[in-house]
C-alpha cells in the first residue's frame, strides 16, 4: 500500500449551472422520479429568496413556494429552452407573487387596518439606516404596478441579466428594456420624493464613488 | 436621446443598484433547507403524466363558440319575411286562394298591408320578403292597401302586367276574358309594366288605367285636374280655317257613304250596360272611365300608302252612322268653331278644312305639322279648337278622332285638354300611337272637389278643346299633316 503513490490531484471544473439545469429540466420532463426532489432541493432556496425580495421583510413564504413548484411541475412541458430553467421558474414565481399581492390588496380593502397598510414584520439587521431605507423602498414598491415591482426586484435586487428577465416576464428583450427603463424612472422619481431616502441614496453614491 | 438624459438614466440605475445591494444585504437569504423536504402533494403533482396538449382546433373552441353564438343571435334577430293571415270565404292551398261567386277574402300581412280579394277571384302570394311580397291575381279583382314603409317593395302580377308598389291603395281587375286589365288608383303611386306599357306607366292617385290586350289599347284617364297655363302664345291667333277646294268626286263619295237621308235613318241605341258591369263600375272610385261612346276604341289601320285616293273620305264606313253625331265634324268652316293658328315656328300651322281626307263625312281639319325631338319647342304640338260657344263639360266624355300622316317609324302620344279662360284641364295620355291610322281617343272630365273659397270649376264653361300631340320614340325629325275628323262630347 505504501508502495503505491496516489495519483496527483487535478482541478476538475464544475459543470455550468445551465448545463445542470438542462439536465434537471430533461429529467423533469421525462418524469424522472428523482427529479422533483432534486429540483426542490436545488431551486427552492432561489424561490424563497425571490419571494422574500419581492415581498420585503417578513417570514419565508413557504406556502407560496409550494404553489410555485406546483405550477412549475405542471407547466414544465412548456419549457422550450432547457438551459433557461431558472428564468422559467422565476417567471412562475413572479406570477404567483403578483397574484398574492393582488389578493393581499383585496384583503386589505376588506379587512382595513388602522393605517391602511399591512402590518410589517421587524427587519433584522445591524445597520439602522439600511433597515429604514429598505422599509421606505418597499413602501414605494407597494405603490407601483406589479410589473414595475417585478422588474425592480429581478434587476436591482436579484441582479438578473436582461435576457433572463425577458424570459421570466415572458416578453421580448426590447420590450423588457423599455419597460425596465420606464420602471426605473418611476421608482427613482418616487425615491427622489422621499428626502430621507434621497439623502441615504446620495450617501451611498458618494461612498461608492469614494471606494472606486 | 440627449447626453443629459442618458446621464440621468445612468444615475437612476446606479441609485437603484445601490439600493438593491442594501436591500439584498438587509433582507438576507433564507437559511439552507428553509423549504424543508418536498411536500407530498407537490411531489404527487410532479409525478403526474403531462397533460396532453390541446389540439389547435380545440384551442379555438371558445372563439368558435362565440362566433357560433353570434351567428345564432344574428339568425334569431334577422328580420323574418312578412307573414299573413287569410280571412273571409275562400279555398286555399299553399299560398294560393280562391273566392266563390258570393264571397270575398282578405289577406292581412304583418306589416299592415291588406289585400281584399273580390268574389269569384283567384290570387296567390308568390313570394314574401321582409320588405314586401309578390302577389299574383289570376282572376277577378282585388283592392290593395299597401302600408307605406321605407324600403317597402310590393309587386302585383296581373296577366302580362306587373305593378310595382311602394305604398298605396288601389284596385286591380283582371277580367275572366283575360284580356282586360284595369287599375284604379286611390292614393300613392304605382308603376305599371308589361304589355302595351313600354318602359312603364306611372299612375298617381285618382288615375285609372284600362288596357285591352285584344284591342291593343291602353288608356289612362284621370279625374279632372286643373293645369294652369296660358293657351295662346304671343305669335298665335285664333282664326276660322278656310275651306279648301273640294275634290271633284266629293259629292259622289259622300253620296256613296250616305245615299239616303242620313239624319232620318234609324239609329240603334248603344247596348245597355249589364247590371254586373254597372255595379262593378260604381263600386270603384274614382268615377269610372267612360269609353268612347260611339266609335270603336281604335280604328282599323289605314292603307299604308298615304296618297289621297277616292277612298280617303269616309273611311269610317258604317261606324259613321252611329248617333248622336259629333258636335264638331269639320265639314265646313261655317260650323262656328275657330282654331289657333301658329306661325311657322309652331309645330302645328296652316289650319284648313280638308275635303279630301276624313273618317266620316266630307272633310276634316288639317294642320301641317313638323316635329323635331332635338328642339324642345318642336317636340309637341297643340291643335286648339275654339268651340262655337262655352260648353259645360263636367262629367262629360270628350272624343277626338284624328290621324297623323307621316313616316311609319314616327311615334307619338296624344291627349285631350280642355281650356276655360286661362285654365286647362286634362292629363290622360294615350301613348305609343303610330302614324297613318285613324285614332279615336277620349277623356272623361270629372269636376274635382272645389277648394274652399272656389266658386266655379274649370269645366263649366269650356271654350276650347285641345288635341295635344307629343312626338315620342326614336324617330326624331319628321313632318306630315294631321287630320282631325271630329270632336264630340256627351
Amino acid at each position: 500500500m505504501y508502495g503505491r503513490t496516489p495519483p496527483p490531484l487535478s482541478v476538475v471544473r464544475s459543470a455550468p449551472a445551465g448545463d445542470d439545469d438542462a439536465v434537471l429540466a430533461g429529467a423533469l420532463i421525462a418524469r424522472d422520479r428523482e427529479a422533483p426532489g432534486q429540483a426542490w432541493t436545488r431551486l427552492s432556496p432561489l424561490v424563497l429568496r425571490v419571494l422574500r425580495r419581492y415581498f420585503g421583510p417578513g417570514p419565508d413564504r413557504q406556502d407560496l413556494c409550494q404553489e410555485v413548484f406546483l405550477r412549475f411541475f405542471t407547466r414544465i412541458d412548456e419549457l422550450r429552452d432547457r438551459t433557461a430553467l431558472r428564468s422559467f421558474l422565476i417567471g412562475i414565481c413572479l406570477g404567483v407573487a403578483q397574484n398574492e399581492l393582488r389578493r393581499a390588496k383585496v384583503r386589505r380593502w376588506i379587512f382595513l387596518t388602522q393605517s391602511g397598510d399591512l402590518p410589517d414584520a421587524p427587519i433584522n439587521g445591524s445597520d439602522p439606516e439600511a433597515r429604514e431605507a429598505t422599509e421606505r423602498v418597499y413602501k414605494i414598491l407597494a405603490g407601483v404596478s406589479a410589473e414595475d415591482r417585478s422588474l425592480f426586484v429581478t434587476r436591482y435586487i436579484e441582479k438578473m441579466e436582461l435576457a433572463e428577465i425577458a424570459v421570466a416576464i415572458g416578453r421580448p428583450l426590447s420590450t423588457t428594456k423599455r419597460r425596465l427603463a420606464r420602471a426605473t424612472r418611476r421608482i427613482a422619481a418616487r425615491m427622489s420624493g422621499d428626502p430621507a431616502l434621497a439623502d441615504y441614496v446620495g450617501g451611498l453614491g458618494a461612498l461608492k464613488m469614494g471606494k472606486s | 436621446m440627449k447626453v443629459g438624459d442618458l446621464n440621468d438614466d445612468i444615475g437612476r440605475e446606479q441609485r437603484c443598484e445601490a439600493l438593491g445591494d442594501v436591500i439584498a444585504k438587509t433582507i438576507g437569504t433564507p437559511a439552507p433547507g428553509a423549504a424543508g423536504p418536498l411536500p407530498e402533494d407537490v411531489a404527487r403533482v410532479a409525478a403526474r403524466r403531462p397533460r396532453r396538449q390541446l389540439r389547435a382546433v380545440w384551442k379555438l373552441a371558445p372563439a368558435m363558440a362565440l362566433v357560433g353564438g353570434a351567428a345564432v343571435l344574428v339568425l334569431m334577430l334577422r328580420p323574418q319575411p312578412l307573414h299573413y293571415e287569410l280571412s273571409g270565404t275562400y279555398a286555399a292551398r299553399d299560398d294560393a286562394f280562391e273566392t266563390p261567386g258570393n264571397g270575398t277574402a282578405t289577406a292581412r300581412f304583418s306589416d299592415g298591408t291588406s289585400i281584399a280579394v273580390g268574389a269569384h277571384s283567384a290570387a296567390r302570394v308568390r313570394a314574401r320578403t321582409r320588405a314586401g311580397a309578390t302577389i299574383r291575381l289570376d282572376r277577378g279583382q282585388a283592392s290593395f292597401a299597401v302600408a307605406h314603409r321605407p324600403g317597402a317593395s310590393w309587386n302585383v302580377e296581373v296577366g302580362p302586367f306587373e305593378i310595382a308598389v311602394t305604398g298605396t291603395e288601389f284596385d286591380v281587375r283582371w277580367l275572366d276574358g283575360r284580356d282586360s286589365f284595369e287599375v284604379v288608383m286611390k292614393s300613392g303611386t304605382v308603376v305599371v309594366r308589361g304589355s302595351l306599357t313600354g318602359a312603364g306607366i306611372p299612375l298617381h292617385a285618382g288615375q285609372r288605367l284600362v288596357a285591352s290586350l285584344a284591342n291593343k289599347t291602353l288608356v289612362v284617364s284621370e279625374a279632372a285636374r286643373a293645369e294652369r297655363s296660358n293657351d295662346v302664345p304671343a305669335t298665335a291667333r285664333v282664326v276660322s280655317p278656310r275651306d279648301e277646294a273640294a275634290p271633284p268626286r266629293r259629292a259622289r263619295q259622300v253620296a256613296q257613304l250616305a245615299p239616303d237621308d242620313v239624319q232620318a235613318r234609324a239609329v240603334p241605341e248603344p247596348p245597355a250596360e249589364s247590371a254586373e258591369a254597372l255595379a262593378r263600375r260604381r263600386a270603384l272610385s274614382p268615377p269610372p272611365f267612360e269609353p268612347a261612346p260611339s266609335a270603336p276604341p281604335q280604328a282599323p289601320a289605314a292603307p299604308a300608302d298615304p296618297a289621297v285616293t277616292a277612298s280617303d273620305l269616309g273611311l269610317g264606313g258604317a261606324s259613321c252612322n252611329v248617333r248622336p253625331l259629333p258636335q264638331i265634324r269639320f265639314e265646313h268652316a261655317s260650323e262656328g268653331f275657330r282654331v289657333l293658328s301658329g306661325d311657322n315656328a309652331s309645330v302645328f300651322r296652316n289650319p284648313v278644312i280638308d275635303h279630301s281626307y276624313s273618317w266620316c263625312g266630307g272633310g276634316s281639319l288639317r294642320f301641317d305639322s313638323s316635329f323635331d325631338l332635338a328642339e324642345p319647342s318642336f317636340q309637341s304640338g297643340e291643335a286648339v279648337v275654339y268651340l262655337p260657344r262655352a260648353t259645360d263639360l263636367r262629367g262629360k266624355t270628350v272624343t277626338v278622332r284624328f290621324m297623323v300622316r307621316g313616316p311609319f317609324e314616327a311615334e307619338f302620344s296624344a291627349r285631350i285638354v280642355t281650356g276655360q279662360g286661362d285654365r286647362r284641364t286634362g292629363n290622360s295620355y294615350n301613348p305609343h300611337l303610330a302614324t297613318g291610322r285613324w285614332w279615336t281617343i277620349s277623356a272623361t272630365f270629372h269636376e274635382p272637389p272645389l277648394a274652399f273659397g272656389t266658386l266655379q270649376s274649370d269645366l263649366h264653361e269650356v271654350d276650347r278643346i285641345i288635341l295635344k300631340v307629343d312626338a315620342t320614340g326614336s324617330y326624331r325629325v319628321w313632318s306630315g299633316p294631321i287630320y282631325i275628323d271630329d270632336i264630340a262630347w256627351r
